[in-house]
């Protein structure tokens, strides 16, 4: 390229301290910061599984898994298999599916809504009823619109709100220590 | 040296890719933290950027508080690089090239810049005094929409091309006090102080006061300054003030005054000749801003006024400008289907003008008045599509009413992708320079024993430049980590300006010379096509690269009773860059540090002199040394040390940007 080979006199001192700068910078080296917010998600909602107090007969036996479900096609099922890998709760391996819109949302325990599936929330609401399922997002106002848990970013960290009244609906008792974590929204009336 | 420089460079950046593309601990490792220690730690958005402008069927580009911060930029047009389809271009010290698809120039005229809905252009010329425009405390801007294309149809006459719209934070977000400072090469020094607080319950406000002191740049290569440095100061405030969750105040005003220099050459036919003229001139202005927002159901009424005053002294023309702007506008939601947006807006704007060396306008004085309305629905066709129809009329003291309609279609095949297509029509006004003005131009030479000179005259009789714009665009995220954004257009021009010569005649003062009158028409048509790129990519989680490319062509040519000497052929006088493209590379290492790496092409330049195209390299290290603490140099130019970006208008000298480094310190407590 005739641009890095033109040679022009002068301005050393700037080329000896970018010289400088490069040699030491990588010397600094030490863990990496900045994490995915989809793995950061997951690992939320392995937590969740163990601040949730399910109604009796939220299982089908005393071994039966518990299911972590996520609606549609979405990067956070891999980010979920990978956090729930050989772990258990309360005696219950942990299950990650797939799910779609119909009778098997009511299979899981928790069931993660990812941005891009947030329109079908009311048809979600439908299904479920009362059920006890944990239902979790990611889109704007998730839990104020009949969500129980919305994530949501902010100072690039990722938070999280609680609609109580739609967690008591479906007979889930949300641990203190969550509740004292979370920001608690009221219900806006589902649309 | 320099290729131990490039070496090291390269060595440096794989030592680097290396060292920190690996991975990030994986979620495995995440579930071994605790809840609390979840919600502390900083996560990477992936594409998020994107989201805020994913539904809009226009080409919009949004600059992000992280983007500025990151490139370490201390004015407005440096960080408008980063936008595919702008062209920026350095003219001295204090002047800036700014504009969006195409048409550029110290005067270029065809884009509306605003600041929190405040005009910042000047009627004068329809464009941007960019050396008026002392830094904003760059940690204050929230962001800024580059919005490609007519907007022409909600902001009104002069949208022609493009939209800058900029956007400063809320007082509630700028609590605390923050403290900068900056020395450097050619930033030879800048700094300012903001302190921010509770206005009672639901108030915040915040103050500031800064400075900015910038060096000459050279006149040529053997380093000779072009006495074009600049000083400028600023001072203001902002209060925000919720009155209810559903109704809001914000007042924002502000006081600067700065020195700028420039070098002209000036016409003289007693020598006969040219002669170089070293200018100090002062800018300064003021402003006091007011916005009520209340949102009651499902209508959401804004009103937006404020006092503008502006006063520059160059020698070339001693201009004053006050300016009075109202708006009024409503957002209905009326169902699921429509969504209504519509306004009206009043603008006072009144000029005083004192002849100078170069200019001066007939009548000196002037005041105009604007009247606009617009009313735009977004009617949600089907779950996929949106059409968007809407238009503008405005009445103006030159060509009375001007409608400006467009209409826009959004389609979303699936969640990962968007298509958007749009037909527009905006006008240019006529300004005030092209009405009235008398320039005296170039010494053309001696012609039959007499010195002679051309003089430019505004015309009455000057119209309404017009567009009609034909856009599509494309937005994908086909990959969690990609979003792709593309977006083109086929602009048709009529009525666009043309200078006329007329017949010499003599005048005998000073001395006998003759005179080339040479007036402003509207003999220039013609099309220009071409496309923007632009692609963001997260690599890992700590390595995002952006990538944008623009290219654009040109087919104008004057009416066949044009006399206009310029040529118009091809890329000539158009100013812009047929290909543009940039490269950024944004690295977060270990301990807070990080480093942003931007490589710029900008195509030759075929406009009154012959400019090569150029590369130019910026660096950006930043050290985030304790939660208040940040630290920052940038280096600028690092691949060629003389870059000419923009030649200069007619009567002003060369300058040429040095490569240049500055460290930047600020302290929040």
């Amino acid at each position: 390229m005739a641009v890095l080979t033109d040679r022009q006199p002068g301005s050393c001192a700037i080329h000896r301290l970018l010289v400088a700068v490069m040699v030491t910078l990588p010397l600094a080296v030490a863990h990496a910061q900045g994490y995915n917010e989809t793995e950061v998600k997951a690992a939320f909602l392995y937590h969740f599984t163990s601040y949730i107090e399910y109604p009796s007969g939220a299982f089908a036996g005393t071994s039966a898994p518990f299911v972590i479900g996520v609606l549609g096609k979405s990067g956070i099922t891999d980010a979920l298999q990978q956090a729930v890998k050989g772990k258990s709760v309360r005696g219950r391996a942990i299950v990650v599916k797939q799910v779609s819109i119909g009778q098997e949302l009511l299979e899981c325990h928790i069931l993660f809504v990812p941005d891009a599936e947030a329109k079908s929330l009311p048809r979600i609401l439908e299904i479920l009823g009362d059920s006890p399922v944990l239902l979790v997002g990611e889109s704007e106002n998730f839990a104020a619109k009949g969500g129980m848990v919305g994530f949501f970013v902010e100072q690039k960290r990722v938070r999280f709100e609680v609609n109580l009244e739609a967690a008591r609906r479906a007979h889930l008792t949300i641990s203190s220590k969550l509740l004292s974590l979370a920001r608690i929204v009221r219900e806006k009336g589902r649309d | 040296m320099r290729s131990i420089l490039i070496v090291c460079t390269c060595l440096w950046a794989f030592a680097v890719a290396s060292a920190y593309s690996e991975p990030s601990p994986s979620a495995q490792d995440l579930t071994q933290l605790s809840i609390e220690e979840l919600m502390q730690i900083e996560v990477v958005t992936a594409s998020k950027k994107a989201q805020p402008v994913w539904d809009v069927p226009a080409s919009v580009y949004v600059i992000t508080a992280d983007d500025i911060h990151r490139m370490g930029a201390t004015s407005i047009p440096e960080v408008l690089r980063l936008v595919p389809g702008v062209h920026v271009g350095i003219i001295d010290a204090s002047k800036w090239a700014v504009a969006v698809r195409g048409f550029n120039g110290r005067y270029s005229n065809k884009l509306l810049v605003l600041m929190d809905g405040r005009s910042v252009y000047t009627p004068f010329f329809s464009g941007v005094y960019w050396d008026a425009q002392p830094p904003l405390f760059m940690e204050d801007i929230e962001r800024i929409e580059v919005i490609r294309g007519p907007g022409a149809a909600l902001w009104g006459a002069n949208a022609v091309n493009g939209v800058i719209n900029i956007i400063t934070k809320s007082a509630r977000e700028t609590q605390g006090t923050l403290w900068v400072s900056g020395a450097g090469s050619e930033e030879k020094t800048f700094g300012g102080w903001r302190v921010g607080g509770k206005l009672g319950e639901n108030g915040y406000y915040r103050a500031y006061t800064l400075y900015q002191e910038r060096d000459n740049l050279e006149q040529d290569r053997e380093h000779v300054p072009n006495n074009d440095s600049w000083l400028v100061r600023r001072s203001g405030f902002r209060a925000d003030w919720n009155r209810s969750p559903t109704e809001s105040f914000i007042l924002h005003g502000e006081v600067y005054t700065g020195r700028a220099g420039q070098r002209l050459r000036v016409p003289d036919v007693t020598l006969p000749g040219s002669r170089t003229v070293d200018d100090r001139y002062t800018i300064s202005g003021y402003y006091l801003m007011g916005t009520w927002n209340r949102q009651r159901g499902n209508i959401t009424d804004t009103l937006h006024v404020y006092y503008d005053h502006t006063g520059r002294s160059p020698i070339e023309l001693t201009e004053f400008r006050d300016t009075v702007d109202l708006s009024w506008q409503q957002r209905i939601q009326a169902n699921d289907r429509h969504d209504i947006l519509w306004g009206i807006e009043y603008k006072y704007t009144s000029d005083r003008t004192f002849a100078g060396l170069l200019m001066s306008l007939q009548p000196p004085s002037r005041v105009d008045h604007i009247f606009g309305a617009f009313v735009q629905d977004d009617i949600t066709l089907n779950d996929n599509t949106r059409l968007t129809i809407g238009s503008k009329l405005e009445n103006n003291s030159y060509t009375a009413w001007e409608v400006q309609p467009n209409l826009r279609l959004l389609w979303k095949p699936n969640e990962k992708s968007v298509w958007w297509g749009a037909v527009s029509r905006a006008v240019r006004m006529p300004t005030r320079a092209e009405r009235s003005v008398i320039i005296q131009a170039y010494y053309e030479g001696m012609t039959s024993g007499l010195p002679m000179i051309s003089r430019i005259y505004g015309s009455p009789d000057f119209r309404s430049e017009e567009v009609t714009a034909y856009e599509l665009g494309y937005r994908s995220q086909p990959h969690q980590n990609l979003s792709l954004d593309v977006s083109a257009f086929y602009n048709v021009y009529r009525n666009l300006r043309s200078f006329e010569p007329a017949d010499p005649f003599v005048e005998t003062t000073p001395v006998p010379h003759l005179v080339i009158p040479v007036y402003m028409n509207n003999k220039t048509y013609g099309r220009t096509y071409g496309f923007e790129v632009s692609a963001r990519w997260n690599v890992t989680n700590n390595w995002t690269l952006d990538l944008g490319y623009a290219n654009i062509t040109y087919r104008l040519q004057h009416a066949p009773d044009s006399k206009d000497p310029f040529n118009l052929h091809s890329d000539s006088t158009s100013n812009t860059p047929r290909h543009q493209f940039n490269v950024g590379s944004h690295l977060n290492l270990p301990r807070g540090w990080h480093l942003d790496t931007y490589l710029f092409f900008v195509d030759r330049l075929f406009g009154m002199n012959f400019l090569p195209s150029y590369y130019r390299l910026d660096v950006s290290i930043g050290w985030q040394v304790t939660d208040r603490v940040k630290m920052r140099i940038t280096l600028q130019n690092l691949l060629k040390r003389d870059i000419r970006e923009f030649e200069h208008p007619l009567w002003e000298r060369d300058s040429i940007p040095e490569r240049a480094v500055y460290g930047t310190i600020s302290w929040q407590f």
